[in-house]
């Protein structure tokens, strides 16, 4: 129906609400998906990113709104009849049939003449680099040529849009890795839609050409992997997506692009208003990534007037590419820097007092508040490395 | 030094030890079925000078031969009516077993235990209270006697319909437990993703959850059949004299007539068709509904 | 098969078993070996105290059978006041030939089975005796079986009495409901109305269903080896042929023919004595043509000693004594073998008094005139007879 835009939509939600029982799993999601577009769902569970997903693909109906797939109205359409197909999480490969006739298994229920079925079927597992395997039963592959023929059985019926849900979690860091990278390398191949569900930012940073970030059945934020990390549209996009340090500001005046903010502990310092306009006295909060917040006196990363907040050392943990450096505000946020390798952590000791600076470009202002015990550094990823 | 005599011993332990492992299979074996099988031919190849002598034994085959020319119809009676008991206890058993894996929810276990419960009454008289159900003058054969083919003299009891229904009553449990089992296993994302490939629920079924539920059909199946076969006391209680299985007769050959070698050559034959049977119904079944 | 339903009904009717009504008839119907248990050999009579005696016998068919369920006193309590014997009695016999399959091959080696005393039915006895496994009773310590009735004295299982004395006795004749054929049954002929057509019944028991044919036919049961049965036999598989008879069945009838399955069959007096309290409209006759009278009786396989041996016969002496036979007829109210017991029951009163006037436990004379207790039918007639029987009951 939309065709205003410049490029063609597969998949259009509007509205799209689901409860279970009295539980809102998503509420109001509105967002279209572009032909050939690598589009990520990312949330932590229970987001109501894999409930989305399902209603794409028939499993559940919406309990209000419309799903579009390719301009026509889905919602009530079981799933058989949808030209969209899944890779399940736990691959879902059926048992009692080669590998062969799981890849067949589409084509064959839709009838497609045997001597095209067996040409698609091994073209498909020569995509998927597994074109020995046709006789083999599935219990005879590791993880990864299994995540593979899923990937193959549902990609050799051509379909509109493909649905992965988590498909990846299962395997090994590293073969994660290395199926990421093929994942997208089939997605540009075969030039078909990909929506994708993962709770792991880095796997959405890395493959996406667009992230919709959830959160407690809401999208809070759509964007490419670069807006979504430089410009977080909620404290918790901030939070999610990397690492972040988050502390709650109140505007004191805005000039142009200039907001000039005021911290919990009376310093001012300005950030660009990246084309937002804010009333002074409102609740806000700034944010800086860890890389972007140097000691005193260090180069600062990006133009502009710098600030700084005064605080003491307590960590100072050599990773490698970086020196993580935890420190704590007299307002006891804790904040953490990325300090070069070059760094010297002995220059730091535990419990010294030193200042912490950023530039105008190297913050940004969320235009949201945060509770004060919010304040300081928020990454799940983060905390788990550190602890 | 500790080390040294353990691996030692766990050498020579290690010779023998298949063996050893296997000692109490092969004892198991050769005291719960070779025994009483190589025992039964013997008796199968006795004759009797009297009635109430002792078996000799004496290579005499004639018993086999009487045992085939005399009750051959009881012989099909009892295939005929174990085969139609295994076919509905399929078509009973399977829909109840799929309800329960799949609609069951957090009742599985009790809605299975229900499907135990009248194994906790005697077999007989399980048989024997449908008498009272199918009684002439009872609710169920006066509601049978209303279909139009049948008439007001129309009876249940003593008609092969009655031992057939028994024979499926008695077993239908060793039916939907092991399609229940077979059900359970099956991880039902499957016919999703069949579903998604797709397949209409019907199909879906057919292609997906039926053959992964083979095996369970394949033991129910088994395990249905071959006690129906041997069965007398449904044909006892619910049968006519025209309905007499060959369970019927090794039991009257045995207990009565004192006859032990033909009940015994009954018992061989009967063995012998069953074993074939299964031989042939698990190749027409195919391993790859084993193999899962 | 022999195994009446009575013993058991009257356990259900008078004990009030509420938790065992449900299945006692069920079980009282079973030819099968659920409940025989294995109480020939648990008995241990061989091995007993010398002031012990065992005593295998069917299912209640003595007065308080045990303490528990039926509390304290009766025959066997008084039995050990008077004679210092205690009396280890199980109730192990189910069925004849069951009983015969546990017995033979310990008596064939001429192992002791357990029991000094067992009591099978008379042709089965007379098996036992034939086949020389039987002890003779020691009739010097019964003097009171002077009181044996006169109709089962030197019965031709036992012709010169050594052997065996009478424990019960019954008729086998034609048990009806009349509800279902609408008139009195007099004849054997009216089982083969064409009106009852799947509505008849026969017993498993050979003798009982080939008896009453047979009289019916003019052919005597007394000497068997010197008649040919054959015309019974043929009568017997032309109505099994054209679907006049329904089925064969053991104490089950009984069920049957309360349900209205039966209008008619072959039945036991002593069950329908039972059962025409409940119901009236069931009702039995010894058909113009003759019935059958059986009986059980004690006998004592070889094996036990000499002190049980006597300890045996002052038992047989107790319950030949009129006053504790009638005792036991009012619990089981069998046709008791025991002259006197009539008038003990008078003597009575109440309930038992007017058992002493039951047709089906003192049958008139004329009914007795009808009554014939098989012969001794040779191994080779009786297996013959078996096998056809066997061949037309589809069994």
């Amino acid at each position: 129906m939309d065709h205003s835009g410049a490029t063609e939509v597969t998949i259009a939600l509007s509205g799209v609400t689901k409860h279970f029982g009295d539980y809102v799993a998503v509420e109001r999601a509105d967002f279209s998906i572009a032909r050939g577009e690598f589009f990520s769902m990312l949330g932590p569970s229970g987001c109501g990113k894999t409930t989305t997903l399902r209603m794409i693909a028939g499993f559940e109906t919406p309990t209000s709104g419309q799903i579009l797939l390719e301009g026509v109205d889905v919602s009530n359409t079981p799933p058989y009849k949808r030209d969209v197909n899944t890779v399940f999480q736990n691959y879902a490969l059926f048992p009692h049939m080669s590998i062969f006739d799981n890849v067949a298994f589409g084509l064959r229920t839709a009838k497609v003449p045997v001597e095209q079925v067996r040409s698609r079927v091994m073209e498909m597992l020569d995509v998927v680099r597994l074109p020995d395997m046709a006789n083999r039963r599935p219990n005879q592959l590791s993880g990864g040529q299994q995540q593979r023929i899923a990937l193959a059985r549902a990609l050799v019926n051509h379909p509109a849009a493909l649905l992965l849900d988590e498909p990846l979690g299962a395997l090994d860091l590293k073969l994660r890795q290395v199926m990421q990278l093929e994942l997208k390398r089939i997605q540009r191949d075969v030039g078909i839609t990909f929506v994708f569900v993962t709770h792991d930012q880095e796997e959405a940073l890395t493959m996406s050409d667009r992230i919709a970030v959830m959160t407690q059945g809401q999208v809070d934020q759509i964007g490419t992997p670069t807006e979504i990390y430089h410009t977080p549209a909620t404290p918790f996009v901030a939070g999610f997506i990397g690492t972040a340090n988050l502390l709650p500001v109140t505007v004191v005046s805005q000039s142009g692009d200039d907001v000039t903010v005021e911290t919990r502990l009376g310093g001012q310092c300005t950030v660009s208003a990246a084309g937002t306009s804010y009333a002074p006295g409102s609740e806000v909060t700034l944010m800086v990534r860890p890389e972007r917040l140097v000691p005193a006196g260090a180069p600062l990363h990006g133009a502009g007037s710098g600030a700084s907040i005064r605080a003491a050392v307590t960590s100072m943990v050599f990773q490698g590419p970086v020196v993580r450096c935890q420190v704590r505000t007299a307002a006891g946020a804790d904040l953490v820097a990325h300090l070069g390798p070059e760094d010297d952590p002995a220059a730091f000791p535990v419990g010294a007092d030193m200042e912490m600076t950023w530039s105008r470009d190297g913050a940004y202002l969320v235009p949201q508040a945060i509770a004060a015990d919010e304040a300081g550094v928020t990454s799940m990823e983060d905390d788990q490395t550190a602890a | 030094m500790a080390a040294a005599t353990t691996d030692d011993t766990g050498l020579r332990k290690g010779r023998f030890a298949p063996y050893g492992l296997l000692s109490p299979g092969i004892l198991w074996l050769l005291l719960f079925f070779l025994v009483p099988v190589v025992m039964l031919v013997k008796a199968s190849l006795s004759t009797k000078p009297s009635r109430f002598a002792e078996p000799e034994f004496a290579w005499d085959f004639s018993n086999y031969t009487a045992a085939l020319s005399e009750y051959s119809p009881e012989f099909i009676r009892s295939f005929l009516y174990a085969g139609i008991a295994t076919v509905l206890a399929i078509l009973i058993g399977y829909p109840l077993a799929y309800w329960i894996a799949t609609c069951g929810g957090r009742w599985k276990n009790f809605l299975i235990g229900l499907v135990v419960v009248p194994f906790f009454t005697s077999y007989l008289i399980r048989t024997i209270a449908w008498t009272s159900i199918l009684q002439d003058d009872g609710v169920v054969t006066g509601l049978y006697q209303l279909l139009p083919w049948v008439g007001s003299d129309g009876r249940i009891l003593a008609t092969p319909m009655a031992v057939v229904g028994g024979l499926t009553y008695n077993f239908i449990s060793f039916m939907i437990l092991p399609i229940y089992v077979s059900l359970e296993k099956i991880d039902f994302r499957l016919t999703e993703a069949a579903a998604d490939l797709g397949c209409a629920p019907w199909r879906a079924f057919r292609k997906v959850v039926l053959p992964l539920s083979l095996p369970g059909i394949f033991a129910g199946s088994l395990l249905v059949f071959i006690p129906a076969a041997g069965d007398y006391l449904n044909a006892r209680y619910l049968g006519s004299p025209q309905t007499s299985m060959i369970g019927t007769v090794v039991q009257n050959k045995f207990l009565v007539q004192f006859d032990y070698p033909q009940a015994a050559a009954l018992s061989l034959v009967l063995m012998v068709i069953i074993t074939v049977m299964v031989l042939v119904y698990s190749r027409f079944l195919g391993t790859e509904g084993l193999a899962v | 098969m022999t195994n009446r339903v009575t013993r058991r009904r009257f356990l259900v009717s008078t004990a009030a078993l509420g938790g065992l009504a449900a299945g006692s008839t069920a079980l009282a119907a079973c030819g099968g070996s659920e409940e025989s248990g294995s109480s020939t050999t648990a008995a241990g009579g061989g091995g007993a105290a010398a002031n012990t005696l065992t005593f295998d016998n069917w299912t209640l068919y003595i007065d308080k059978p045990n303490d528990d369920l039926f509390g304290e006193g009766g025959t066997l309590a008084e039995f050990q006041k008077a004679t210092g014997i205690e009396v280890e009695y199980t109730e192990g016999i189910n069925d004849n030939n069951e009983l015969f399959a546990k017995i033979q091959p310990l008596l064939s080696k001429g192992d002791p089975i357990g029991s000094t005393i067992i009591a099978p039915t008379f042709w089965m006895a007379g098996r036992l005796l034939q086949l020389g496994w039987l002890d003779k009773l020691p009739l010097a310590e019964i003097p009171n079986a002077a009181n044996l009735i006169p109709s089962l004295q030197d019965p031709p299982s036992d012709p010169t009495g050594e052997y065996s004395l009478p424990w019960q006795s019954g008729m086998a004749g034609i048990a009806y409901n009349k509800a279902i054929t609408g008139r009195e049954l007099t004849t054997m002929d009216d089982m083969w109305d064409p009106a009852f057509n799947g509505k008849i019944g026969m017993l498993t028991e050979m003798r009982d269903t080939i008896g009453l044919i047979a009289l019916s036919l003019g052919i005597d049961l007394a000497d068997p080896d010197s008649q040919d049965y054959q015309p019974a036999f043929a009568k017997l598989e032309e109505e099994v042929a054209n679907g006049q008879i329904r089925q064969f069945t053991g104490n089950d009838y009984v069920d049957d023919l309360e349900q209205g399955n039966f209008a008619a069959c072959i039945g036991w007096s002593g069950d329908v004595a039972q059962l025409s309290v409940s119901n009236p409209d069931i009702k039995f006759v010894v058909p113009e043509s003759g019935g059958t009278l059986w009986f059980d009786t004690m006998v004592i396989p070889k094996g036990s000693t000499a002190e049980q041996i006597e300890a045996a016969g002052k038992f047989m002496n107790f319950v030949y004594d009129p006053v504790n036979a009638a005792r036991i007829t009012e619990f089981v109210q069998y046709i008791s073998p025991v002259q006197g017991v009539q008038e003990e029951l008078r003597k009575m009163g109440g309930e038992a008094a007017t058992l002493a006037d039951n047709q089906l436990l003192f049958p008139n004379a004329s009914t007795l005139a009808r009554l014939q207790t098989w012969g001794t039918l040779s191994v080779e007639k009786e297996q013959q007879m078996d096998e056809e029987f066997a061949r037309i009951s589809g069994a």
